[in-house]
This record gives structure tokens, sequence and C-alpha cells, in this order.
């Protein structure tokens, strides 16, 4: 089947292209090889991967537990690694110093200083608090972390005294998920939408463009400000997580939908479809079978372009609080507490999960833009 | 490997890095109720797990110390001052001066005959500030007030209900019958001061009450102010129902009967009430409750003696564009929409210092406008303000950090424990009850125990310190507010921090992990048998510090097993909720009802229908024995006349209201003024919001600035100017 795609989807032989070993290569190989030429994109696929495993693994890179709150920790600012103590002696094994506070007598601002008498040295692979690999397999290994008693806070701590790196990690888990599911119910909606209105034409096709136009017309802010207020009050945040990729997803499969109806009338007339209708072949295998995978490159696109969207919208909403809540955590929610003066002013470290918004969405977009360059990879560069 | 194979395994590894995110992002479930025991074994007869789990709540409950702890004193701040307080007597009277004062450019006017002579304008026997009642003396004349309000200015018709854009623009502009902001300087009572009524009397049988107004006062055009004012104030406007007035006439009537207003003569009138001695009524003679219109304008312009004008148009009959005709200290002359507003003295203004000079000393205040109120302290951190009310603690500390700068041009003052959030149970029974579990629901808030253990779930200290670290916040136990004049300590039943005591009491309500998912399940007697006790819980999207408690309630309950939903709403959102009751529970910003209770006795306990926590809707409300006996106490309060005994009811009213934990207090802080250090007789430890806010407070007229330190006017040499019929 995948010769008939290939062959049907461009007149490769007009090209100068050693055909012996086009033969052995096939679609997703020609991609491969065209996008690992990509440094941006191989860079930010880098990236994507690297949130996605600090996000399932985030209790392991997590030498606190994120969910552990203590409100008497709260606003701790980042812990300072260190290789030279306060005497002055290089240590070849890193270290800290725990924090102690005290209050500036005339301004009341909290003074953090490190405290020379409490140190700790940094250990890797240690075991302390237990967590459950992939929520299934308990063990208390964690990438690093410091003897007991002493308090290792990459990030420092937000509000209820958790720390701020573990949940920033964890935090992943919600905003990607929430973005990857979205955007996939989103795809097949749009991709099936968007085969059917295009393979069909008609009556069929300005209906349902109408249908499009109609969804993607919906002012999207009021709709989630009304939901806000109508969510059933004995929904928990899972519920509203769902409902959030549910409502995502179907209003943002529109573009998608004119987009493939667009490849699809093009796709209509080409031979290979006519030889299949000729041939018998009914409506939903011509749809499932070759329009579908000979749009799925164009999709794949999408799919890597529009899930930073859903990041940002999701990080938008949050922040506005109509999003994620307690105890769920998504990067957008951790922004929320970063919109006052004296987060500006004094607690800067809170706002520093801003970081793994812009990596996500630098990260799919390098990786999106890789994609779209490598999809074609019949294309004369 | 072939391409199909790679694709094979590249398919399952991203399907499985799909499913280990969901896994993970939805597997929250770790935490173990303290309250819950383990799971009775499944092979063991239902009857028995029951009679077990009773044994377990009643054992918890004989080994756990549920008696209250002892409310903590407060920690000492730097930065606040005790209030001065001062006999009447001290701080103003009412007399007639040998010679009257005026600023220099107001006499250039008289000689030009713009306005007629000092003494021409001012009372008979004006209002006179004693020196003794000033911080900083008698002052001199000029200078500006620059100020931020963030508020639209609808118009001058504030009798109407119209708003001229709040955050002192009223309070600079109008005037009452009396005054409330200075009670907290008095030492000899805490009845509102004499403002254009100068004195007042009881009559033996105390149903009426006669008072006088200043003779000889003016209007900001000159015009006399006479008991016709008042007349029209009271008929046409409070009485009128077609008309939005601040305080309607509701507010005067007692025993279903409405209050009456007689006019004796000019300057002499007399309220007639239903009822004897309803000392409360005073305070509906203040600011913001009973404003004086200006009859000599609004009266040709009334539907009931125009019937070429509606209601609609009445209420728009002093636009925004148009100098108002205005009783108070300053006049706005200028408005530019959105952006600005001026106002200069009003040179009728009736208060004068004992060295005879017209005040106020200040000859203009500008107003910034903005979107937003902290848009007031960022102007005040960068200069281009002179008085900012702190009153959200996240931007505490930056404001402290920059008062303490050299440069700075302003101070930090701290006043007293008067700012407290509380998180509320709707006590309704019906109202907003559609099915059978927030029946129960209602039910479960309505008892005792299940308050006390959200009471004793909450780290008060911990959530006052994730709000603002420092001696700025505390734990606080509901009931009044410890910077009230009434708090008495000895009286406050504090359930604090103690999640053994709450788990005990959540087990002896019948809540156990019966599924064993780390939450409480409801007990098989109760309407809601079986499910989980899931409560909704409401925050403030306007007020960041009711997210915070929410956000810790979610975390300090779900610890016990109660899962919180909490979900931030707006402003506009929460008041239909509560007026529909549909809401479970609540985090509050509480108002100054807890702080100065005389002043809205009313709001203290259930007494109205729309009563904040405890609405009545289509049924009767079924009151809890407490809180009837709250109501009980309030309204005596309401019109005891004897200070002692109030202050013995208030004790009362506490110990009630604390005992019960009738609404839950969080935290209790301070509300701070930052105010330009070139103000003089800003009254020390003077509260921001006490019974009124920081303008109604300070007495704006008697503020002056050294002539070194005045800055430049706006519109110098400007008065208020209207055009003649």
């Amino acid at each position: 089947m995948a010769s008939s795609q290939n062959g049907a989807s461009a007149d490769t032989t007009l090209q100068s292209v050693d055909l012996e070993e086009e033969q052995h290569e096939s679609y997703f190989q020609l991609v491969w090889q065209r996008f690992r030429k990509s440094r941006p994109a191989i860079a930010g696929g880098l990236m994507v991967l690297s949130l996605i495993i600090l996000a399932i693994f985030a209790e392991f890179f997590a030498p606190v537990d994120p969910t552990d709150a203590n409100l008497q920790d709260s606003f701790i600012p980042p812990t300072r690694i260190r290789l030279i103590d306060a005497e002055g002696n290089f240590h070849l094994r890193p270290f800290i110093y725990n924090q102690v506070v005290t209050i500036d007598p005339k301004t009341f601002e909290p003074l953090w200083e490190d405290d020379p008498e409490q140190r700790y040295d940094i250990q890797f692979m240690v075991k302390s608090w237990e967590w459950k690999i992939l929520g299934l397999f308990p063990t208390r290994y964690h990438l690093f972390g410091v003897g007991e008693g002493g308090k290792i806070h990459l990030l420092g701590t937000e509000k209820q005294g958790r720390d701020l790196w573990g949940r920033a990690c964890a935090a992943g888990r919600i905003s990607l998920s929430l973005s990857l599911f979205a955007t996939i119910v989103s795809i097949v909606v749009g991709a099936v939408v968007g085969i059917v209105s295009g393979y069909y034409g008609g009556v069929i096709d300005n209906v349902i463009q109408r249908f499009v136009e109609f969804v993607a017309s919906f002012p999207q802010l009021p709709l989630w400000l009304a939901l806000a207020a109508i969510i059933p009050r004995t929904w928990d945040s899972l519920q509203v997580f769902i409902i959030m990729v549910i409502i995502f997803s179907l209003l943002s499969w529109t573009l998608l939908a004119r987009e493939v109806r667009g490849k699809v009338l093009a796709f209509r007339e080409t031979d290979f479809i006519l030889a299949a209708k000729e041939m018998g072949a009914s409506d939903a295998r011509i749809i499932f079978l070759h329009l579908f995978p000979n749009s799925i490159s164009h999709i794949i696109v999408v799919l890597t372009l529009t899930i930073p969207q859903i990041i940002l919208a999701e990080a938008f909403l949050s922040f506005l609080g109509i999003g994620i809540q307690e105890p769920l955590v998504s990067w957008g929610f951790l922004m929320r507490d970063a919109q006052n003066l004296q987060t500006l002013g004094t607690h800067t470290w809170i706002m520093t999960p801003v970081v793994f918004i812009i990596v996500a969405v630098l990260g799919f977009n390098f990786l999106g833009d890789g994609l779209r360059d490598a999809a074609d990879p019949y294309s004369i560069v | 490997m072939s391409s199909s194979k790679k694709r094979t395994i590249f398919f399952i590894l991203s399907l499985l890095i799909v499913t280990a995110m969901l896994v993970n992002a939805c597997g929250g479930g770790e935490s173990e109720p303290a309250a819950a025991e383990a799971p009775a074994e499944e092979e063991a007869a239902p009857a028995a797990a029951e009679a077990d789990a009773e044994e377990d709540a009643e054992e918890a409950m004989a080994e756990v110390d549920l008696s209250p702890t002892e409310y903590p004193e407060p920690q000492l701040i730097v930065g606040s001052r005790e209030v001065e307080k001062l006999p009447l007597d001290q701080i103003l009277t009412y007399k007639a001066l040998d010679s009257y004062n005026e600023p220099e450019w107001v006499s250039e006017l008289v000689a030009e005959g713009v306005l007629p002579p000092v003494e021409e304008r001012l009372p008979v026997e004006p209002r006179v500030i004693l020196e003794s009642g000033m911080s900083d003396g008698i002052g001199v004349y000029g200078g500006v007030w620059r100020d931020f309000s963030a508020c639209p200015t609808e118009g001058y018709n504030r009798g109407a209900g119209q708003s001229a854009g709040w955050f002192g623009i009223e309070a600079a502009a109008y005037a009452s019958l009396l005054k409330s902001g200075p009670i907290y300087r008095r030492s000899d009572s805490l009845e509102p001061l004499p403002y254009l009524a100068k004195s007042w009397e009881w009559s033996e049988d105390g149903y009426e009450l006669t008072m006088s107004i200043l003779e000889g006062a003016k209007w900001s055009d000159g015009h006399p102010f006479t008991t016709e004012d008042v007349l029209f104030s009271w008929e046409d406007m409070i009485v009128d129902p077609n008309v939005q007035s601040p305080k309607g006439a509701s507010a005067w009537i007692f025993e279903d009967q409405m209050t009456q207003l007689e006019v004796i003569d000019d300057y002499t009138f007399k309220f007639v009430f239903p009822v004897a001695f309803p000392v409360q009524s005073l305070f509906q003679m203040d600011e913001g409750d009973f404003h004086i219109s200006p009859a000599h304008i609004l009266k040709p312009l009334h539907p009931k003696y125009n019937s070429e004008m509606d209601y609609v148009d009445f209420e728009a009959a002093m636009p925004p564009d148009k100098t108002p005709v205005v009783l108070g200290e300053f006049v706005p002359v200028e408005y530019i929409t959105d952006e600005l507003m001026i106002l200069r003295r009003n040179p009728y203004y009736w208060g004068v210092d004992e060295a005879g000079n017209q005040l106020p000393y200040l000859d203009e205040v500008v107003f910034e406008k903005g979107p937003s109120g902290v848009g007031r302290t960022l102007s005040t951190l960068a200069g281009s303000a002179d008085h900012s009310n702190l009153e959200n603690p996240s931007t505490f500390i930056e404001t402290l950090k920059r008062a303490e700068e050299d440069d700075a041009h302003f101070y930090v003052e701290w006043g007293p424990e008067t700012l407290g959030f509380s998180i509320k149970l709707n006590l309704s029974t019906t109202l907003g009850v559609k099915d059978d579990r927030d029946a129960a629901v209602r039910e479960l808030f309505r008892d005792t125990r299940f308050r006390k253990a959200v009471s004793f779930a909450l780290d008060r200290e911990g959530i006052s310190q994730s709000i603002l670290r420092g001696p700025f916040l505390r734990g606080w136990a509901g009931g009044l507010f410890p910077g009230s004049s009434y708090f008495d300590r000895n009286t406050v039943a504090y359930y604090n921090h103690n999640p053994e005591a709450s788990a005990a009491l959540l087990a002896d309500l019948g809540f156990e992990d019966t599924d064993g998912d780390g939450i409480l399940n409801w007990p098989a007697d109760r309407l809601a048998s079986g499910e989980n006790l899931v409560l909704a819980l409401v925050t403030s999207e306007d007020a960041e510090e009711t997210q915070t408690v929410g956000d810790a309630a979610v975390t300090l309950l779900g610890d016990l097993g109660v899962q919180i939903n909490v979900r931030p709403l707006n402003s506009a959102a929460r008041r239909e909720m509560n007026e529909a009751g549909e809401w479970e529970m609540r985090v509050d910003r509480d108002s100054q009802t807890f702080a100065v209770p005389f002043t809205r006795c009313r709001e203290l306990a259930p007494i109205e229908r729309e009563f904040s926590f405890h609405r009545e809707g289509s049924e009767p409300r079924e009151l809890l024995d407490f809180e009837q006996e709250l109501v009980d106490i309030a309204l005596a309060f309401c019109i005891e006349p004897n200070t002692d005994i109030r202050r013995d009811l208030m004790a009362e009213y506490n110990r009630i209201s604390t005992e019960n934990v009738h609404f839950i207090g969080v935290f209790v802080g301070r509300y701070g003024l930052a105010a330009a250090k070139r103000f003089k007789n800003v009254p020390a430890g003077m509260p921001v919001f006490m019974y009124n806010w920081t303008w109604e407070n300070v007495m704006p007229e008697q503020v002056w600035v050294a002539p070194e330190e005045q800055i430049e006017q706006l519109r110098p040499g400007v008065i208020p100017t209207y055009e003649s019929e």
C-alpha cells in the first residue's frame, strides 16, 4: 500500500533520484533523513523530549516531595549550590547550606541567608521519600538530594512551601498531556471532517464548511468565562481538566479541517483515487486507506504546531484562574502566583516556571518547522 | 530492522509515554486521610465494621483535646502609633470668631467682586477645628493633594446613587449631617461627630430627635443651605422609592413603621421615630448614608415637581462635565474622562481654624484616574500620588522598602487589626438546594462539629505566612476583629490548627474512607450516603488572598480526606451566586461590621432576610439556636444607648459566635496608610479603614503643607464658577 501511495503522491520518475535506493527507503525514512539534517528541529525534539521525561519522572528528578506542603516554609529562595565553602575552601563535591530567615526590622522584608553551620553535600541516586514509577512501582530513589535535615530547592518554594522545581516538572504532566490530548482529538475531528467535506463536495461540503465557519467564529474567552461559572460545583479538578481538553479540541479543529479539505479536493481528481473508484473501492476505503494517509504529513505538522498554541492557551486560562485548580498543577497555574507586586519585587523565583513554557513552545515550534520541511521529502530544496 | 517494525515500536513507545503521563497526571490519590482507619475487610459483616468505626471514633474523640486554645496577644509592629484620643470639645466646636482670614488669592477675587467677603460666606457660627486637636497646629494656605481613583465618574447626583469616582472624591466634595470617620479620635463617646448638624437632642421618651444645622452656611455657588435641603434630601431622595439613594427608606423602618422627618424652622428639624432611642440611626445620618442634595438645583429637575423629567433624566441631572454645587471642602472643577479630576477649594466652605482661617488649607486636590485600585499604590511608589491605602498584603513589603529609601516622599503607618479574611459555610437549609446531596451538605454545615473540624484543620499561622512573611498577619478565630474597640481577647474560643481534633470530629460525624481512595465517604445515615465528601469552595478573582486561602484549604482539608473543589469567580458571578444561594463554602474579605459593629449592627447576625451566609429563600429560614441568640444580642445592641452595656453585649456576642464557629476566621492583618511626608495634621495612628476610609478619617480640611514643600498647582487661582441662570 505504501508503494502505491508513494507512487501516486508525485511523479517521482521525472526526478533525478536513484530509483534503486528509493525503493528501499520508506516515506518515513526519507522524512527522518531530512529531519535530522535540521539542527533546530533536532534541538526542538530534544527540548520536548526532556520536558516529557522530566514530567513523567518528576519525582525522580525532585529531591523534595513536590506535594509536601509546609506553609511555614513558604517563599524560600532557590538554594545556592556551592563548591567553595564559607572559609574559602574548594570542595570537589557540590554542597549546599541550609537557609535561615531574618526579618528586616524596618521593611519587614524576609532576608534569607545561608547558614554555614548547616552544610549538606549533594548526593546522587539518593534514597529518600517514596514515590511510584508511572504511578505503579514504588521506589525511594531520586537523582540527587541531600542528607536528612538539608533542604535543597533548585527553584525555591512557592506559597505553600512546596518545592517549585518538582512542581514545575510535575506541571508538565498536565500542560503537555492536556495539549497533546486536545490536539489529537482536534486532529481526528479536523481530519475526518476535512476529508469528508473535500471528498464528497457539493451540498455536504457546503453545509460542513458553513458549520466550520460557525465554530471558528465562536469567541473563546467569553465561552471560558461562562464555563467557569456554570461548571457543576462538585466537579473536581480532573473533570475540569477533561472538559478543558474537550473544549480546546472542539474549538481548534476547524483550521485543520479547512486545510485537509483543500488537500483532498486536489487529491480527489488524481489518477489513483479515480482508479480506486473504478475498481469499486468503497468511500470508507478511499478515505481511510488513500486520502487520510496522503494527508498525514500535513496533519503531523499541524499537530506539532497546535500543541504549543494549546499550551499557551492553557497557561493563559490558568493564569486568569479559570483553568486548572488545586490540587492539580500546570505551568499556567504556577504562573498564576506570579502576577503581583510581591513576586516582581521580592519573590522573583516564582516566575521561573515560565522557562518551562518557553522551552515547550519553542521546542514544539522548532520540531514543527523541522517536520514541515521534512514532511515532503520529494520536494527539491 | 524494517521500517514497519520501527514504526510499530515508535507507536508503542508514544502510546506508553502518553499513558504514563496520564497515569502520573491523574494519580493524585496517594494521600491517606488521617481521619480514616484502614478500610474494613471485605469479609467482615458491614454492621460489625460500622460498630468498629463508631467505637474507633468514640475512642479518638476521648483521646483528642477538642477544647479551644487561648487567643494570643498581637505582635507589636513597628510603624504603628497610638491614636491620641480626645473629647469632642478638644477637637472641634461651633462658634463665632472675631475675624476671619482667607488665602491671599481669594482676597483678590473678593476685591474684584467675584466673591463676597469671607465673613459673609461663612455661617454665623462656623465649625471651628481646635488647635488642641491638631497634631501639627494651625497651618498655612496652599498646596496640592495628589491622589488616585480607579472608579469611573458617573456624575454628581450622589443622592440618586451616582458615583463621583470614590477613592476620596465623595469625601472631599460632599457633606452630611454627621461624620463617622473621625470617631476613632474621640475619647468621650462612640457617637458620630457633628458636621452640618451642629447639635441634636433626644426627647425624654426617646421618640423624637431634634437637630440643629449650621445657620448661614452656603452651598459652593453661594446659595444658603437650610432645612429645605434636608427635607428635599429626605422626602424626594431617601424616601422616594424611584430614587436609588445610597441608603433607602428601609433603613428607617422600625417595627414595620416608617420614621418621619418634620421641619421646625430654616435651621431646625426633627426625626420622629416609631421606637424609643434608636441611637444607631445616628450612623445613618453620616457620610455616604444621608446625602444632602442641593434642593435649589435638583428640586426643579425632580419628576415630582417637573412633569418633563423622568427618573432616568433626574439621576443624570448633575453630569460629570459640569461643576457640581456641593457642600464639601473641595469642588470638582475639571474632569477629563478616565484621566484626571481636579478639585479646587470651596470658597464657601463653612469651617475655620481657631485663628479664623477659613478651611481647607489646601488649594487643590487632583485625582489621577486608572483602571485598578493597585494603581494607587503603584502611583504612590512612583511618586505621582500622595496617598495610598495599603489593603492588599502583597504590596506591603514593596511599599515599605520604597518608604525606607532616602528619597521616598511618603511614610507608612499601620492601623489596628481590622483586615480579616474568613471562610463562610452556607447555613441555609433550602436556598440553592437542588438535590439530596446539597441538602446533606447544608445539614453538615449546620452541625457545629463540622465547622469546628474545618476550623481545627486550618494552619492559620502558616496561611498568614504563606500570604506574607513577617508580623503583618496572624490567625483569626472569627467573630469581632482584634482591632475593634469592642474586642476582648478573653471572649474568643480559638479552635486553631489541630489536625487530630479535626480528624476525630470528622470520624465522630461518621465519615470514613470506605473505598480506600483517600477521600472520606458520607456515612450511611446521611442523604449523600456512600458518596465521597466533596465540597465546593468559591474564592474571588479580585482578591488574591482569598485564592491563597482557598488553595491552602484544598491542601489542609485534603490531608484529612475532605476534597475541596476550589473555584475563583469574579465579583459579578459571586454576587449572583450569593443571591441564588448556590454556593457551599466561600472565602471572604470581611466587612467593617466586625470592627465597628455599632454602625452596622444589623449585619452582625441573620436579622435581615438577605443575611450574608444564611439567606432566606422562598421558604422560611430555620435559624440555629445560637444564631437566634446572636440575633437577639444584635437587636438589643442596636438600640442600647449605654456604652458599657453595649460592650457587655458584644463580649457575649463574640463568645457565642466563636464558640459555635458561626463562621471560620482565617487571618487578620492591618490596613496600612502610605501618606506624603509633607502633609501636616494627619492624626497620629489614623486607621485607613475603621468607621470610614482615609479621606473621611483624616479631616482633609485641616491638612496643610509648609510653603517650601508645596508643589505646583495645576489650576492656580481657580475657584468653582457656575453659569448664572
